[in-house]
Parts: structure tokens; sequence; C-alpha cells
């Protein structure tokens, strides 16, 4: 064999190996992201009440109608403080944080824990729930709030709004 | 009795167990043998055997021809609470009734009728709007507002810190203070709620409950300034603590050491408060948090029971407390449901006094109650829709029998009312009262086959969710497990999914929803000003009273609750120099602790 010819013949086993290195390698990643899919987490949601308001039959609709969809639920009570509603979101690795407030301390509660969020550089989409008037839903959205939820919300809409919000790749384990 | 020189009551600890052990299980005495007291003639019986057989015939004759001709819309019909319909409700389904034993006549025994004889032809039911926001100083403005719109009682809530027994000042009071009632911090905001409003000759009703306490002592300390003494103050606090821990969760003590408080000032008023309706025994959280109708009575009984039981081992008579202690309900959507249910719970009401507790003042049998519409049966969305929902709960309850009413105000979904929804709901009762004709008759739906058979149902069911919390050790018990909270729970939840799969219709939520963005109506606001001012005249009072006094008092109560006596007077001594809410509260919890409720999820 000629040697351009050889040369010709190695490059294109060269490059047909290389392909067939992509291949495996693709392949493996598509098993991998199979397996992830497979192992993959369910949605960790945390709800809690801020400050002293003592309605809590929305929020345990809410935890109900998340956990029958799959995710799992954390749910922290009642009389919280921002700070340990912050703090439980850190340790308990919530990939969304879910406010319940049906009293007037809503917006003042919301600000402090979107604050103590930002202060400690932490990226967890919040939702919030509660006697939320037309007027006070922009001023939560301002403070990085993802959504509101006023009463008589379906449930099935607060279910696709936290799938929406955790996209997948944040559930890879 | 001089109102000053009183000692502390029943402080030597000795307990009297009277408690009635003979109570005999209610579906052996209250099922339905209880309607052969007066037995038929013979031939009376044999001639109504044989027309409930001809019915009975010519029914499933109806059914199987004219009935089946037009398929149902559904294929099963409940009431809200989800007990079953028929089509239909004949003599058959109230074949035992007798007339005498289950209904009689209103303002006798077993009540069913009505607990006075005139009803709305006497004096027609009191008009009993709730006020609360803001300073006292701006609710004192409030109630002289709706006071000239023809009120005729005067009703207190308390904004969420006061509720829980937190000053204004507390950490966690932030955002709150004022906003969904008034604050009260002591004696001096007492004095400013009432300035130029005299403490007799009106009725006061303060939704209060573990507070009761330090609230109803700033009360009296109120009267005794004025002169005013405490036999002639008319009025109410709402004082039932448990319902706090499972259902409207504004608590603060444990089950258990809440009923030993409440039979603290129980023992006080059955002495000193003849004219106070000491207890309001409140059903209505019980629903708005979920419960059914038979929740609503059942659990709301059994914390009843639970109080009486311990009141009796204290030595109270059931006599010197019953009269005193009133009844408060929700009124949700389904009109006939709700007016069944006000006519069985005078009745079970009734029973319980006379049966279980032996009362002998018929006083103590009659079941008076408050009712307020459904917060929880409003929406949200196209809140105008609230005002018919009103009228339709306030005419149930009227025609339910209830002595006094609150038509919860429209915008109730949004916030605290604005006083045009206050003005609102007062009109939709004066139209109720006076056009609508439903006040010219006492209990009309008595005697319908449905009416009567419902009536049967809801009480029978009542009877066996009482049972089911005293086998499982009392209200308190169930509170402390978190049985009570799961219950209601697990009732939410099958509303929830039957609204969510439209198999209840929500109008404006789940069908008929409005197509343009809505407007929120006018909403009344408290501006924060209402907390800035709270703050500073609570830091300017704990500056000038006299704080040695004070902690001296203070302590007093300690050890009286540590001796387990009877705290109501200590109470009193330490509200009178201005010790405030919060301090008296946490006098009371050093000593009794504080509840944490379990999880039930």
């Amino acid at each position: 064999m000629e040697s351009s010819s050889r040369r010709q013949f190695f490059s294109a086993l060269s490059s047909y190996c290389a392909r067939l290195q992509t291949i495996s390698v693709t392949l493996e990643r598509l098993d991998q992201k199979e397996k992830h899919m497979s192992n993959k987490r369910p949605i960790r949601v945390l709800l809690a009440k801020p400050g002293l308001d003592g309605h809590d039959l929305g929020v345990k609709m809410v935890a109900m109608a998340l956990k029958d969809a799959g995710m799992e639920v954390i749910y922290l009570g009642m009389r919280l403080t921002p700070d340990a509603i912050v703090n439980a979101a850190i340790q308990e690795d919530a990939d969304v944080i879910g406010l319940s407030n049906l009293s007037a301390s809503l917006i003042p509660m919301g600000d402090r824990v979107m604050k103590l969020l930002k202060e400690k550089n932490l990226d967890i989409p919040v939702l919030y729930g509660g006697t939320i008037l037309k007027e006070d839903r922009q001023k939560l959205l301002d403070l990085g709030i993802r959504q509101t939820f006023s009463p008589g919300t379906l449930m099935k809409d607060i279910v696709q709004s936290v799938r929406t919000l955790v996209p997948d790749e944040n559930l890879q384990v | 009795m001089s109102l000053t020189t009183y000692g502390p009551q029943g402080g030597n600890g000795v307990s009297v167990v009277r408690r009635n052990q003979a109570f005999p299980h209610p579906q052996v005495t209250y099922n339905h043998d209880f309607c052969h007291h007066q037995p038929r003639s013979e031939e009376a019986t044999m001639a109504k055997e044989k027309d409930i057989r001809q019915i009975e015939e010519k029914r499933v004759s109806w059914e199987q021809s004219t009935l089946a001709k037009t398929p149902p819309r559904k294929k099963e019909f409940a009431t809200l609470s989800g007990i079953p319909l028929k089509d239909i409700y004949t003599p058959e389904d109230i074949l035992d009734l007798d007339y005498l034993n289950d209904l009689g006549f209103p303002g006798e025994y077993p009540f069913t009728r009505g607990a006075y004889a005139p009803m709305n032809r006497g004096r027609p039911w009191t008009i009993r709007q709730v006020v609360g926001v803001g300073t006292a100083k701006e609710t004192n403005q409030r109630h002289k507002f709706v006071m000239k719109t023809g009120q005729t009682g005067m009703s207190n809530d308390f904004d969420v810190p006061t509720c829980i027994g937190l000053d204004s000042d507390h950490p966690l009071s932030e955002g709150e203070v004022g906003r969904v009632g008034v604050a009260i911090d002591s004696l001096a905001d007492m004095e400013d709620l009432y300035e130029d409003i005299p403490l007799e000759g009106t009725s006061h009703s303060f939704t209060i409950n573990h507070p009761t306490l330090p609230i109803l002592s700033m009360f009296l300390s109120l009267a005794e300034k004025q002169g005013v003494p405490y036999a002639s103050l008319r009025g109410t606090t709402q004082n039932d603590p448990l319902k706090e821990c499972f259902a409207m969760k504004m608590f603060s003590f444990p089950p258990k050491s809440s009923v030993k408080l409440l039979v603290d000032t129980w023992e006080f008023a059955s002495n000193y408060l003849p004219k106070w309706n000491i207890s309001n025994m409140n059903g209505y959280p019980i629903r708005d948090s979920g419960g059914a109708v038979y929740h609503e009575l059942g659990f709301t009984f059994a914390a009843a029971i639970n109080y009486f039981d311990e009141a009796l081992k204290r030595g109270i008579s059931v006599d010197a407390i019953a009269p005193g202690v009133s009844l408060m309900w929700y009124v949700h959507m389904d009109f006939l449901e709700e007016i069944a249910k006000f006519r069985a719970m005078r009745r079970i009401w009734a029973k319980i006094m006379r049966e279980r507790y032996q009362a002998k003042n018929p006083k103590s049998w009659q079941h008076r109650m408050h009712a307020q519409t459904g917060g929880g049966a409003y929406t949200y969305q196209q809140p105008e829709n609230n005002i018919v929902r009103g009228t339709i709960g306030g005419m149930a309850a009227a025609l339910g029998g209830v002595q006094s009413m609150a038509i919860a105000c429209f915008d109730e979904a949004l916030s605290i009312p604005s006083e045009n929804a206050h003005r609102l709901s007062i009109r939709t009762q004066q139209i109720l009262c006076h056009e609508s004709g439903i006040a010219n008759v006492v209990d009309p739906f008595a005697g319908s086959y449905f009416m009567e058979w419902l009536t049967n149902e809801i009480e029978q069911r009542t009877w066996e969710v009482i049972q089911d919390i005293e086998d499982r050790g009392g209200m308190a018990k169930c509170v402390e497990t978190g049985y009570a909270d799961k219950i209601l729970t697990q009732e939410a939840y099958k509303y929830t999914k039957a609204v969510e799969s439209k198999d209840r219709i929500v109008v404006g939520v789940n069908e008929f929803v409005s197509e343009e963005a809505e407007e929120d109506p006018e909403i009344f606001r408290v501006s924060d000003e209402t907390e800035r001012t709270q703050l500073a005249n609570l830091r300017e009072l704990k500056k000038t009273r006299n704080n040695r006094e004070v902690e001296k008092r203070l302590n007093d109560l300690r050890r009286a609750a540590e001796r387990n006596d009877n705290v109501m007077p200590f109470c009193i001594e330490a509200a009178k120099i201005y010790a405030t809410e919060g301090e008296i509260m946490q006098a009371l919890r050093d000593i009794y602790g504080e509840f944490k409720p379990p999880s039930i999820l």
C-alpha cells in the first residue's frame, strides 16, 4: 500500500474510531440520563406560615395536593420567623419555598424572607399564597416572589406552577 | 359585696368529683326509641301502619313510573356535609317522630322549635356585626358608627397578637398590630375603646379565648373605675379555648391547662357576674376548617362536655353556669341543612344538660345562639356575589331561630370590612327582618318530612361524633393527639377535590368564571401608623406606670398559678395597675406551658 493511501486509510480509521467514541460517549450519556430520570428525586417543597396568622387550611390543602402529585413536602407549621423558614429551606435543600399568610403581615413577612434569601445568595424560587389583593400582587412580584396565589386557586394550577419552576436539571442526583 | 375586697376563689385546690357517672350511651338513650314515651292506642297505631303501607306502595309505583321517566342530572345527591339525599321524603322517613317529645313548643324542652316562646315575634334577633380595627381609639369611632346604623349589641374582635396573648411590642407581632381587629395591650387601651360608650345598657361581646383572663380583667377593672357594679354588666366572652388549638389556631396554652384556666373564669363568673355569658362555645372555626355539620356540632359539644366535667369536679353547679353559656355557629351555603342543624343542636344541648348533667333550671337546657354566615363560604372571586351568599345564610339563620346574627361582609374574603360593606350587612338583616316575612312565624319548617328527617339525621351523626371523642379520652386529649385537626383536614381535602373535579360548583371559582379581569372593591386598610402609635403608647405606659407594683402582682399571679388556685382575682389585680396582656399571659405560660400542635400531615 502506498504511503499516501495508507495515511488515508489510517486517517479514515481514526476518524471512524473518533466517531465511534463520540457515539459511545453519547450513548453512555443517554444511558446516564435515563438512569437519572428513573432515580431522579422528587421535587422537594418547603411550606411554611410566617408570622402569627393561624389560617392553615389552605397550606394544608396545598401540602396534600403536592404530595398526591408525587412531590416531597415539608410543612414547617405556623408562627414562624422568616429566619426559621430560610434556615429550614437550606437544611432541607428545598427546591421551592411556599409561603402562606392570610393576614396583614403578608407583605412585611414576604419582604423579610426575600431579603434573607438575597443576603445568603440563595436562588430558591418562592411562591406565596394568601389573601393577596391585586394591588399587592405586584408588590410581591417586585420583591422577587415568583408567583402568588389567591383564595380559590385550583390545586392543579399550583402543582403545575411548582413543576414549571423547578426544571428537570435541578433534580439530578 | 364590695368589688375590691374579695380574695382568691377556690384556693384550696380541693376538687369535688360530681361527675355524673351514669351518663348512658347516647345511642341507647337518644336514638329512635326516644319517641315512644306516650303510647298510642292500638287502633291508632294500626290505622297509622295501614296509612304508611299505602304510602309505601304508592311511592314505589311512583318511582317506577312517573319518576323513572326523567333521569336525574347527577348520580348522587348529598348535602354540603355529604349526607346522602333521596328524591323525596314522605311520612315513612319520620315514622317515629313524636310531636310532643321530639319537637314540643318553642321555649320548652327539648327546644327543637326555638329557645324562646315568641322568637322573632317578641324581640327580633340582635344584629351583631363584628367590629374591631386598628387602635382602641379607631375602634371606638367604628363602634359609634355601627351603633348609629342600628346595631344593638357591641362586638369586639381583636388583632392576632391580642388573641394569642402577645403584646404589640413582641417581635412576632410586627406587621400584625391592629390589622384584623383591635389591639389591646392594657387597661389604657380598654379605656380608649369604651370612651363615651356606656357600659350599662348595652351588651358587650369579646371574641377572646386563651387570653380571656387578662381581657376580662381589664374590662372589669374599667367597670370598677367607673363605679359600675359587676352584677349589672351584660355581655359575652367567647372563652372556648379548645377549638383554638385545633381549628381557629390562635392558641397559647396546652389543651388541658386551657381547660383549667377556663374553669377559673367559670367559677368567678358563677360568683360575681350573673348577667355575663362567660363562654360562647363556638363551632364556627370547626366548620370553617373543613368539618361537616356533625363535626361542627359534635366537636363543640364534646368540648362543652369536657369543660362541664371539669367545672363540676371543681364543685361548680351546672345550673350556676349553663344559663350563662351561649353558643355560636357557622352558616354554610346549604340552606336546608343549616336550618336542620339549628333545630338539631337545640335538642342535643337540651338533652346533654338535662339528661347528662341533670340540670334543673330550664335556662340551662335552653340553647341560645349567635350565628355568623361563613367566611369560608365566601369567594375572593366576584366578591359582590357574597352579598347574595350572605343573604341566603342570614335567611337560614333566621329560620333556624338564632338569637343574634352577623352576616359576614361581602369583602371578607379580601380584607376586614369597609364601612360600605358593614352597612350592607346590617341592611340585609333589616330587610330580612322587616320585609321578607320570615320573622312573622316561629319555626315554619317544622313538620316537613324532609326537615324533620334531616334534623334527626344530623342529631344522630352528632351523637356518634361525641361518642367517638369520649371513647378517645375526651376533647382535650383529641386535641393533644391531633385527632380533631386530622379529621377536619381530611374533610377539607375531600371538599377541595370535589371543587377541583367540579363535583361541587362554586360560582365564580370553578364555573361561571368571569372573563374580564376583576377589580378589587373598595378595600379598608389599616395604616402602618396604627402600629407605630400603638407601640409608642405601650412604651410610654411601661415608663409611667408603677413598675415595681406591676412586678409584684405578676409574681403573686405566678405563685397563685403554682398553687393551682383560681388565678382570676390575681389577673384583675394585675390588670388594674396596667400590667399588660402579654405580661399576664407570660406569667401564666411560665407555669402552665405553651401549646405546640402535633404534626398531622
